[in-house]
């Protein structure tokens, strides 16, 4: 074989050396995937891939045209005994919904699906209304209420062609208006007590039987409307959200199954017994009280008279602590001319006597009568006298016992709903009563008692302290639907009544 | 201090001795350990139990533990009779539910006072 048989290795092309870069290669259609043909003779490289194109589409894969399939035509018609997903009768992009990909898969909407929604929906916006009436909720779990708790204003952009007016400005703390009016709400969860900024609540038509004490931390509420529930009484310490320099103005508590204290059996009282403003005409009026109370109790403590009586006197006390001057000058009538000043004013009327509790939360041996926080439905009636003396504490003593102790501990735990359903069934009684009373307390947000502040998980005395209060919006003073029935109660035994003083 | 009245051997000793199930010895003063309605009965030198008159109480159902803590609680019982704002006891976590349990049986409710039945310790 010759050596001028061979081809001779091509030169390399002289640009590659040039210090001077150029880039008209790039140009070059063939591009540079293989050498330039060196010798004129030679044929136009045929490039392999020449046909052979990259599918280029931008966009989502599901929007992608359909793409000819050339294996479609290959046929296995033998068995490998393998099974491959090709082996499927119905060809696979029938699988893929293109446009339905990540459509929302209709969901069963619940009541407490739609109310994350709407809870949602707010976050999102920075919207403090939040609206969940009407949707027939049994329950409102906590998350829901810490969720609001997250709650953020979102500042309203200005219109830039204007400078910003006055009414723009606005704080960004939320004023939460929570709305849970028509609904079937048996308990409240213990998360929205701790909602400092709500200022609205409406729990107007629920099944509520008992309004937890820690209500009383609501402390911007405004407005609060109780109406249509199954209330026996309210807390004893929402009177901290009521009275002047508070914010609550309006609260709406008719109609509620709330315990009556006037006798039930004496007349109703008429229009006549209500409080005349001006001054001369009020003390006319209390003296006329006075003598007919004496007349016609005769060991009736509870007849109306003497309520009304006690009423006048200390609407009379309160008014002349709060500002003498302007009640020597108008009479009680300042508390309609000046409300602001007053607020709602609250007067305590009469107590009724006090049921001692055990440490299992369980009414003391040898005392008769219903307790009322254990009232059934057919007991509307606890009496109480205004002017009856207090009684005296059966143990001067408050020193927690060792259940009481133990259940504080408990009430801790994370796991108390847990440890009810793991105790031994040979548990004696009082302990179980005392871990249902302690998780119950929890679910109230805590207690604390109202006598000497303490923490405390089972009451040990509770009793109905009757108050007159006047929130915005009631009927006029004395009438028998403004003095409220406040449940009370102690960590001890010594925690019980003291003097009866107004507030 | 009470005395025997029938057999005066001796005067009754001002200390008495709780034994926990797993043999941990505590001696704690008779007046506070009376607190407990179950332990009066059990040295009540009219019931004619053993323990009236060896002053040593066997508790089967107890752990060293939290018998500790209940003699604690006696002795903080004791101390603050009568007072208000009075501390409250450490209790930990752990024995809180056994300690409940140990004060239901300790005080078996019943113990006549001012003409009610009040419990003491629990």
């Amino acid at each position: 074989m010759a050596d001028s048989d061979l081809p001779s290795s091509p030169p390399l092309p002289t640009s590659r050396l040039d210090r001077k870069r150029r880039f008209d290669h790039l140009h070059d259609v063939s591009g540079f995937s293989s050498d330039p043909p060196v010798f004129s003779s030679d044929p136009p490289e045929v490039s392999l891939d020449s046909d052979r194109r990259k599918r280029i589409y931008s966009g989502a894969w599901w929007g992608a045209p359909d793409q000819p399939n050339d294996k479609t035509d290959l046929a296995r018609n033998f068995d490998s005994g393998v099974f491959m997903s090709s082996d499927q009768h119905a060809p696979i992009k029938d699988h893929v919904i293109p446009s339905r990909a990540f459509r929302r898969v209709a969901s069963v909407s619940t009541p407490l699906s739609r109310a994350q929604d709407i809870v949602n929906e707010a976050l999102e916006k920075g919207d403090d209304i939040v609206d969940l009436s009407d949707l027939d909720l049994v329950e409102l779990p906590n998350s829901i209420a810490k969720d609001l708790d997250s709650l953020v204003k979102v500042p309203r952009f200005f219109n830039e062609s204007q400078s910003p007016i006055e009414q723009e400005f606005q704080p960004l703390a939320p004023k939460i208006q929570l709305y849970l009016a028509n609904n079937l709400l048996p308990a409240l969860p213990p998360a929205l007590w701790s909602l400092d900024n709500l200022t609205v609540l409406s729990v107007r038509n629920n099944n509520l039987r008992s309004i937890p004490a820690s209500i009383s931390k609501l402390s911007n509420l405004t407005e609060l409307n109780l109406a249509n529930n199954s209330l026996r009484s309210l807390p004893w310490e929402i009177l901290r959200l009521l009275g002047p320099g508070k914010a609550l103005r309006t609260m709406h508590l008719r109609p509620n199954p709330l315990f009556i204290g006037i006798d039930a059996h004496a007349p109703p009282m008429d229009r006549t017994h209500h409080i005349p403003p001006e001054s001369g005409m009020y003390k006319l009026r209390l003296k006329e009280l006075k003598s007919e109370s004496e007349i016609s109790s005769g060991g009736q403590g509870s007849h109306p008279s003497r309520w009304l009586c006690k009423l006048l006197e200390r609407v009379w006390q309160a008014l002349r602590e709060a500002d003498p001057q302007l009640l020597s000058a108008t009479g009680p009538q300042c508390l309609w001319t000046e409300p602001d000043k007053f607020g709602p004013l609250c007067v305590h009327i009469a107590s009724t006597r006090v049921w001692y509790l055990n440490s299992d939360g369980t009414p003391i041996m040898g005392v008769k009568g219903t307790m009322p926080s254990k009232a059934s439905a057919s007991v509307t009636h606890f009496e109480a006298d205004p002017y009856a003396p207090v009684e005296s504490p059966r143990s001067s003593s408050s020193t927690p016992s060792l259940l009481e102790l133990c259940m504080a501990q408990c009430a801790a735990s994370p796991y108390l709903d847990q440890i009810q359903s793991l105790l031994p069934s040979e548990t004696p009684i009082p302990v179980v009563r005392a871990l249902e009373e302690t998780y119950g307390s929890v679910k109230e947000g805590g207690r604390v008692c109202s006598v000497c502040s303490r923490h405390y998980q089972i009451p040990r005395a509770e009793w109905i302290e009757y108050w007159h209060c006047m929130p915005k919006g009631s009927s006029a003073m004395g009438s028998e639907e403004n003095f409220w029935p406040l449940l009370r109660r102690g960590c001890s035994w010594a925690c019980v009544p003291v003097q009866s003083t107004g507030k | 201090m009470t005395m025997m009245e029938k057999e005066p051997q001796q005067p009754l000793s001002e200390w008495v001795t709780l034994i926990s199930h797993d043999e941990f010895t505590f001696h704690i003063l008779r007046s506070s350990a009376n607190l407990s309605g179950t332990i009066r009965r059990m040295l009540d030198p009219k019931s004619g139990f053993k323990e009236s008159v060896t002053g040593v109480c066997h508790f089967e159902n107890i752990s060293g533990t939290v018998l500790e803590k209940v003699c604690e609680y006696l002795y903080y019982k004791d101390r603050y009779q009568g007072m208000t704002n009075v501390p409250d006891l450490e209790i930990a976590p752990e024995v809180s539910l056994e300690l409940a349990l140990a004060a239901d049986y300790l005080d078996c409710r019943a113990v006549a006072c001012e003409g009610i039945m009040i419990n003491v310790l629990i």
